[in-house]
C-alpha cells in the first residue's frame, strides 16, 4: 500500500491547490475500491497494486486531466516549465538589478539620500519584475499558441512512456516539506546582507549630534580592514547558502543531502559569529573614543556601544541555533 | 503509430468525446459513485478509462451539470454523483439531439436504396 500513498501524493503535487485534497481523497477510495474487487476481500500483491495503478496512468498526465478542459494561455503541458523559467529569470534579474544600482552609486557622502535610493530600488525591482514576467509569459504564450496551431501536443511530449509504479517517488515527510516563503525570504536577507557588507560597510554606524556643530557625526564602529578578513569567508557561506536554498527551491523538495548541508552551512555561520563576537578588534575602537570625546555625553558609552554589537550579534547566533536544532530533528527523521 | 494511424486516433477521441458525456449524464439519474459509474458504463459496453472519468466527473459538476457530497458507505468514504436540475434538463436536449443526429448519420453511412 506504500505505493498506492506515493501514487496519490505524486498526483497530488500536480492537481491545483484549491480542490487538491479533496480529489486525492477520490482517487484513494477508488483506489481502494479495485485493489477490493479485484483481491476479492485478500492482502492485494505488488503485482495487482502495479497493474491498477499503471491502468490509471502517470500521475502527471492523471493529474493534468483535471486541468486539461480550461482554457489557457500556457497549457499543463508547458507550464511546470514555464514557472521554472519564470522563477530563474525574476531571481536573475533581482540580483543583476541590485548589482547594477550599487555600481552606480557614486561617492557615497553622509549627505546621500538613501531613501531616496531604497525607493528607487524598489521601483525598479517592481519594474523591471513586471518586464521579466510579461517576456517570459508572451514567450511561453506564443510557444502555445504556435504549438496548438501545429496540433503539437505538449503534454504528451513530456509524459513518459515507460512509466512504471515503481519509479514513484517516496513522500516527503511531512516536516521537512518545503516552505517557499522560507526560503525565499533566506535568498532576499543573503542578497540584502552581500550588498550592505561588501558596499556599504562603512555606512554601518551611528549617527549623533556634535558638542557645538550643528552637522551631525558619524561613528563607524567597524575596523573595515579587519572586517574585509572576514568578509571572503561571508561571501562563500552566503553565496553556498543561497545556491542550497535555489536549488531546494527548484527541486520543490529537500533532501537528506540539501539538510545536511543547510546544517553544516548554519554550523559555519556560527563559529564565524562567535569569532566575530570576541574579536576585539573588529571594533573601531579609535573612532569611538575620539567621537565620544568630541560629544558632551559622560559615562561608558565605548563599553555601550561593544555591548550594543555583541548583542545583536548573540541574537543572530541564538537565531541560527534554533533554526539548526529544526534542522537537526529534520535529518533524524530522515534517517529513520 | 504511423501518421495515419495517428490522426484516426485523434479523430475517434473527437467522436467519443460529446458520447461519453451524455453517457455519463444518462447514468447519474440515480445517485453513484466513480467506480460504480465505471462499472456500470462497462456493463453496457463502453470502455472509460478511469484518469478521464474523474477530471470529467469534476467538469460537469463545476459547469452545474452534476451534484456530489461525500457519503460513507460501508469501510470507506466515497465521493457521490447525481444530476442536478440542471442537468436533468441538458441530459433531455442531448438526447434529442443525438436521437435527430442518429437519423441523419445514418442517412449519410447507410443510405436506403432509392434514396440514392
Amino acid at each position: 500500500m506504500v505505493k498506492v500513498d506515493r501514487y496519490v501524493y505524486a498526483v497530488g503535487k500536480h492537481l491545483p491547490k484549491s480542490h487538491r485534497e479533496d480529489i486525492k481523497k477520490e482517487i484513494r477510495s477508488t483506489i481502494e475500491d479495485i485493489i477490493e474487487e479485484r483481491a476479492d476481500g485478500e492482502t492485494p500483491t505488488e503485482q495487482q497494486i502495479d497493474e491498477i495503478l499503471l491502468e490509471l496512468g502517470e500521475p502527471r498526465e492523471f493529474a493534468c486531466k483535471y486541468r486539461k478542459d480550461a482554457n489557457y494561455l500556457i497549457g499543463p503541458g508547458l507550464f511546470d516549465t514555464y514557472k521554472l523559467v519564470l522563477k530563474i529569470c525574476l531571481i536573475l534579474a533581482a540580483i543583476g538589478i541590485f548589482s547594477l544600482i550599487t555600481n552606480k552609486t557614486p561617492e557615497l557622502s553622509e549627505s546621500y539620500n538613501y531613501f531616496g535610493f531604497i525607493f528607487r530600488l524598489l521601483v525598479e525591482i517592481v519594474n523591471q519584475g513586471i518586464h521579466v514576467f510579461g517576456l517570459v509569459t508572451i514567450s511561453f504564450f506564443l510557444i502555445q499558441w504556435f504549438g496548438n496551431a501545429r496540433g503539437k501536443d505538449f503534454l504528451k511530449k513530456k509524459m513518459n512512456s515507460a512509466w512504471h509504479p515503481s519509479k514513484l517517488e517516496a513522500i516527503p515527510k511531512s516536516h521537512v516539506q518545503i516552505k517557499y516563503s522560507g526560503l525565499i525570504t533566506t535568498i532576499i536577507i543573503s542578497v540584502l546582507t552581500l550588498v550592505v557588507f561588501n558596499f556599504f560597510a562603512e555606512k554601518i554606524g551611528i549617527y549623533y549630534n556634535r558638542a557645538g556643530d550643528q552637522d551631525s557625526g558619524f561613528l563607524q564602529i567597524l575596523s573595515l580592514d579587519r572586517l574585509a578578513d572576514y568578509m571572503i569567508f561571508w561571501n562563500i557561506e552566503i553565496m553556498l547558502v543561497m545556491v542550497i536554498s535555489l536549488y531546494v527551491l527548484i527541486g520543490k523538495r529537500y533532501t537528506l543531502f540539501t539538510v545536511v548541508a543547510e546544517s553544516l552551512l548554519s554550523i559555519a555561520v556560527i563559529v564565524l559569529l562567535l569569532i566575530m563576537v570576541q574579536d576585539t578588534t573588529l571594533i573601531n575602537n579609535s573612532a569611538i573614543s575620539e567621537a565620544i570625546s568630541s560629544t558632551d555625553i559622560s559615562g561608558d558609552v565605548g563599553t555601550f556601544i561593544r555591548n550594543l554589537w555583541r548583542t545583536a550579534l548573540a541574537i543572530i547566533i541564538v537565531f541560527m541555533a534554533v533554526n539548526l536544532f529544526g534542522r537537526g530533528k529534520a535529518i533524524l527523521k530522515f534517517l529513520k | 503509430m504511423t501518421e495515419l494511424e495517428n490522426t484516426i486516433d485523434k479523430l475517434n477521441q473527437e467522436l467519443r468525446r460529446g458520447t461519453i458525456v451524455i453517457s455519463v449524464l444518462s447514468q447519474l439519474k440515480e445517485m453513484q459513485y466513480g467506480y460504480s459509474l465505471v462499472q456500470s458504463l462497462n456493463a453496457n459496453g463502453l470502455r472509460l478509462e478511469q484518469n478521464t472519468l474523474y477530471p470529467l466527473l469534476r467538469r460537469l459538476e463545476s459547469q452545474n451539470l452534476l451534484e456530489s457530497h461525500w457519503g460513507v458507505d460501508g469501510s470507506r468514504p466515497r465521493r457521490y454523483y447525481r444530476l442536478s436540475a440542471d442537468g436533468f434538463q441538458a441530459l433531455e436536449i442531448l438526447t434529442k439531439e443525438w436521437n435527430e443526429m442518429v437519423v441523419v448519420m445514418n442517412g449519410f453511412i447507410n443510405p436506403k436504396e432509392g434514396d440514392v
